[in-house]
């Protein structure tokens, strides 16, 4: 009898967790599908009274146009280069930066962790004008150089701090048997920490990706040739001030997400590799 | 520690990117040209630069209130594209801000005396600017299988627009963008008011723009034969759907109507009965301008390039190919232009238009303008409330301009 | 090499590139900042501008809108960040029973907001909540048979309108943090928590909750910054501060006297007290958490 009760309620808890995801899973899957519509419609019309997810008069004549005869996989080179010479470093200089924020003392240390959320509180449009000066200066107009500092830069206060966190729930006793072992501090941190890090590194990964592969505005006053543009500059060449060709716009950014879908769904097996952290604590 | 050599070696290349010198001047244009225009000034770029091979032309599309912003960056910061293309209306902010020359350092007057005086706009008695077509101009479009014949009066359109929703396919006889004190324009002009005076001060808080209001209120609640709410994507949609008869839109926007399969007549927007004043829609000159920075080497291939894009020649293939108006009277007189139909609609519409005015306070006025004619067109105000606070709008945002 | 050279190296090695590419990209505009906001320079003075002290401060706060902006955007965060994360860690918990199947699907089922460039989903939204077309529009009207709603023209639903597509565009963000944090709980602890008889809810409250803290404060502080200074879904989704200038907030106020009436100066200065607000903000709110403090 209990155990019946029991198993019924387990049964109905489970049901209501499936029901939820389900739920939220339409919400974010809706308005993707109201893009996808749009794609398919042709005479770039942007409304529709029909809530049809396939409309009518179906084409892929904008997926067509998009993919041969505008220099799309151009830009979406450009972007996978830009976004991934991102990651890398936003990956190395945070895990380490994290690293140190974490584990050692040292003069500055409060300083420097509110120092870096401070960069974030500056209203971004203000900041373009000057560095476009400096960008100027340094000869860095025009370049991928110049986007990868700045991106990179924009995405690493975040990411410090998240590995700074993630490093703080892992047990320092992992690196004392480290070191015990005959290991460098180096090595201590390399081969023990940083692996078992792997969630809080996806994050990261995922993040600089994210920063770079959409950003806008700055990559719209640095780069200034159309070969060098990067994914969203070109998407914006299809955006008039009244009219905009929203059949290209659409298709251009349901392709757009796809290698972000791609490249999460390749990490998300690392984000769930927590691995051994509770055999050590215990 | 491999991945970060490779690392390296990525920034190393990547830096070398973007600097193909290979010896040839470079001359470089920002435009916000768009759809077809785009692509058929692509082609003329092009043709150029194969002509010439000493010397290559770069042109880059921006958005307009972006490249507005971008070239201003740029010029104060020495750079910036040799010349600039977009509409009239951009000239005195930059000469205001010193970034671009007089056109006639680039263009001699024997080259600019053939154009008419839409076509060389001036500020402040400088002349700064080149045009190789004037438009932008509001029409009436309406759709020929609902309504055979256009309205010429503002009575004879309430009457005709009755006749033709009363069908059951037709949800609202006209529509156009409630969002855009733009699309506002046509009945202020023929309600007898103008944004600003000669001065430039704003004029907005009279008569005139009461009855222009209250017309148009009219027509929504009275008559019921515009939509309550619309914004430009809705009156596009429900004229492209055929749900609405007719539409006030510019010539950007025709092509799209013939593509949704839409048979289409332009007219000019009608006259209002009791003033017979026509309904005019502002117009502006589009065109380039010269980049302050040019130095007097690039001189020479900058005048040679505009006078290929502005040149008669040039004019005539654009009336030709993509029905923009010409600003060289012997252009807009000659035959291709007189016997094209939609470019004689056109003209019809410009002839009454009225030039976008070049004080740069028309930001200010666009700005101020705008919140009010959103509340009275969503039924938030009254008429006269609302030309009260776009004067009140206007007159702060200028006043804030100077600190 | 001593010990204390070496450790003093090891450390300049694992902060030194972080440190400097950050003040490269952030220290000179910060400071060209601080000096526009105390000069004259606008459209008149673009070239030729000059210094002429605390009057750009002075008129920002003489500015009759400024309070009620502000308002506006304490609203604006407050909402936005309790759902973030709110539905983000919610999800996440979900997402981390042991019997869902599929997980991997879920997730990328439910990061698809993320994924999406902002400027289409936000504008795809605008059009959701449009009269006669908008998805919303016609299920709350035909289906629901509610009221009509003028979401886009009234200045309140103008703002919710602005606020829901946020709350959408950001809660998979937060869950994909939230689901990083969760793998660092030993499942012994919940273990242990059910031979004790604990409820579901008590073992969230009691375990989750405090060992979720040291991940999720970095992301929530970090959010809130971010939020109060987004401007791109505001600014898209009520077609720049629509119906008349009723849905801004602090930064689309910043943008609009920038770069449309270029009071570059004013700009410079609300940019300077946004700053302050926020930095005052989250200093009180990082010595509560004890957050820049060493976990060991």
């Amino acid at each position: 009898m209990n155990a019946s009760s029991f198993d019924s309620k387990r049964f109905l808890g489970r049901l209501g967790s499936y029901m939820v995801l389900l739920v939220f899973a339409l919400i974010a899957v809706y308005p993707v599908t109201r893009i996808l519509t749009i794609s398919l419609r042709p005479g770039d019309r942007l409304l529709s009274t029909s809530l049809a997810l396939f409309p009518d008069d179906a084409t892929l004549e904008n997926y067509r146009v998009l993919l041969f005869e505008t220099p799309f996989l151009r830009w979406l080179f450009n972007s996978i280069l830009v976004s991934l010479v991102v990651t890398v470093t936003g990956v190395a200089f945070a895990s380490t930066a994290g690293y140190a924020l974490s584990r050692f003392k040292f003069a500055g240390k409060g300083a420097m962790l509110s120092g870096l959320l401070v960069t974030q509180m500056f209203p971004a449009t203000m900041l373009l004008l000057p560095l476009y000066v400096v960008l100027i200066n340094l000869q860095l107009l025009n370049s991928y150089l110049g986007i990868i500092i700045i991106y990179t830069a924009t995405a690493l206060p975040f990411c410090v701090w998240q590995m700074k966190g993630y490093y703080d729930t892992i047990p320092y006793a992992l690196e004392e048997a480290a070191r015990i072992d005959g290991c460098t501090p180096w090595q201590a941190f390399y081969k023990v920490i940083f692996p078992l890090a792997a969630p809080a590194l996806v994050i990261t990964a995922l993040f600089s990706f994210m920063t770079a592969w959409n950003e806008y505005v700055v990559a719209n006053v640095v780069l200034q040739d159309t070969n060098l543009f990067t994914l969203p500059l070109g998407l914006k060449l299809f955006q008039g001030s009244l009219t905009t060709q929203w059949g290209l716009y659409a298709a251009g950014a349901l392709l757009v997400s796809i290698p972000v879908v791609l490249l999460f769904l390749v990490l998300s097996r690392y984000l769930i590799s927590g691995l051994t952290l509770g055999a050590v604590k215990g | 520690m491999r991945s970060f050599s490779i690392f390296a070696l990525l920034i190393l290349l990547l830096s070398g990117c973007g600097s193909a010198d290979d010896g040839r001047v470079k001359v470089r244009i920002w435009h916000q040209k768009i759809g077809a225009e785009r692509a058929f000034f692509e082609d003329a770029i092009a043709a150029y630069n194969a002509a010439h091979t000493d010397r290559v032309v770069e042109i880059l599309y921006r958005e307009n209130e972006e490249l507005r912003n971008l070239f201003i960056t740029a010029s104060v910061g020495g750079q910036g594209p040799e010349l600039v293309f977009g509409p009239s209306d951009n000239v005195s902010i930059f000469a205001l801000t010193e970034s671009i020359r007089p056109i006639t350092d680039v263009l001699p007057d024997s080259f600019l005396a053939s154009f008419n005086e839409d076509g060389i706009v001036q500020w402040e008695g400088t002349p700064w600017f080149v045009a190789d077509q004037v438009g932008n101009h509001l029409t009436y479009v309406y759709n020929k299988a609902l309504m055979p014949s256009p309205p010429t009066t503002m009575d004879s359109l309430i009457t005709i627009l009755k006749q033709v929703q009363a069908r059951d396919e037709v949800r609202y006889g006209l529509t156009w963008n409630y969002t855009e004190p733009f699309f506002f324009i046509p009945f202020l002009t023929c309600s007898g008011g103008w944004v600003m005076d000669e001065q430039g001060n704003p004029t907005l808080d009279n008569e005139a723009t009461v009855r222009a209001i209250q017309f148009v209120l009219d027509l929504r609640d009275k008559h019921q034969l515009i939509p309550a709410q619309s914004d430009y994507n809705v009156a596009e949609t429900l004229f492209k759907d055929q749900l609405a008869a007719s539409i006030i839109n510019g010539p950007w926007s025709w092509a799209g109507y013939s593509d949704a399969g839409v048979d289409y007549g332009l007219a000019r927007i009608p006259r209002m009965d009791a003033s017979s004043d026509w309904c005019a829609p502002v117009i502006s000159a589009k065109g380039y301008a010269v980049n302050v920075n040019v130095n007097d080497e690039k001189l020479s291939y900058v005048h040679d390039l505009l006078v290929y894009l502005t040149g008669p020649e040039m004019q005539t293939r654009m009336a030709e190919e993509i029905a923009t108006i010409p600003v060289i009277d012997a252009v807009r007189n000659a035959e291709v232009v007189q016997q094209n139909p939609v470019l004689q609609a056109s003209l019809r519409q410009v002839e009454v238009g009225r030039p976008m005015p070049t004080a740069p306070q028309m930001r200010q006025i666009w700005d101020g303008m705008r919140g009010p004619y959103q509340l009275v067109m969503s039924g938030t105000i009254s008429a006269e409330e609302g030309a009260r606070r776009m004067q009140e709008e206007v007159e702060k945002r200028i006043a804030d301009t100077f600190l | 090499m001593s010990e204390k050279t070496r450790f003093r190296l090891f450390l300049l090695f694992l902060l030194g590139p972080t440190i400097v590419l950050v003040l490269a990209v952030v220290a000179y505009p910060f400071f060209y900042n601080v000096v526009l906001s105390l000069s004259n320079m606008n459209i008149y003075h673009i070239r030729d501008w000059e210094v002429i002290g605390l009057q750009q401060y002075a008129a920002v706060a003489r500015e009759p809108a400024f309070w009620s902006v502000f308002l506006k955007t304490i609203i604006w965060t407050g909402v936005n960040i309790v759902f973030h994360v709110g539905l983000g860690v919610f999800l996440a918990v979900l997402l981390h029973q042991k019997f869902i199947r599929g997980k991997s699907a879920w997730r990328v089922l439910l990061i698809l907001p993320w994924a999406l460039p902002q400027y289409i989903t936000a504008l795809t939204w605008r059009g959701m909540f449009t009269a006669e077309y908008g998805a919303i529009d016609i299920v709350w009207r035909q289906y629901l048979s509610l009221p009509a709603i003028e979401w886009l023209t009234q200045p309140g639903p103008a703002f919710a309108a602005a606020i829901l597509t946020n709350i959408w565009l950001g809660f998979p963000f937060m869950m994909v943090i939230a689901l990083g944090g969760l793998q660092s709980i030993p499942a012994e602890l919940y273990e242990a928590a059910d031979v004790d008889g604990a409820s579901e809810w008590k073992k969230f409250w009691n375990i989750t909750v405090p060992l979720l803290r040291p991940v999720m404060i970095p992301a929530i502080t970090l959010g809130i910054v971010w939020t109060f200074n987004n401007i791109n879904v505001v600014w898209l989704v009520s077609n720049g501060g629509e119906p008349n200038d009723q849905t801004h907030i602090l930064v689309s106020y910043v943008y609009e006297a920038a770069f449309t009436m270029y009071r570059f100066g004013w700009a410079a200065a609300l940019s300077m007290i946004i700053f302050f607000i926020l930095f005052a903000f989250t200093q009180v709110l990082l010595k509560r958490t004890k957050a820049t403090e060493a976990a060991y």
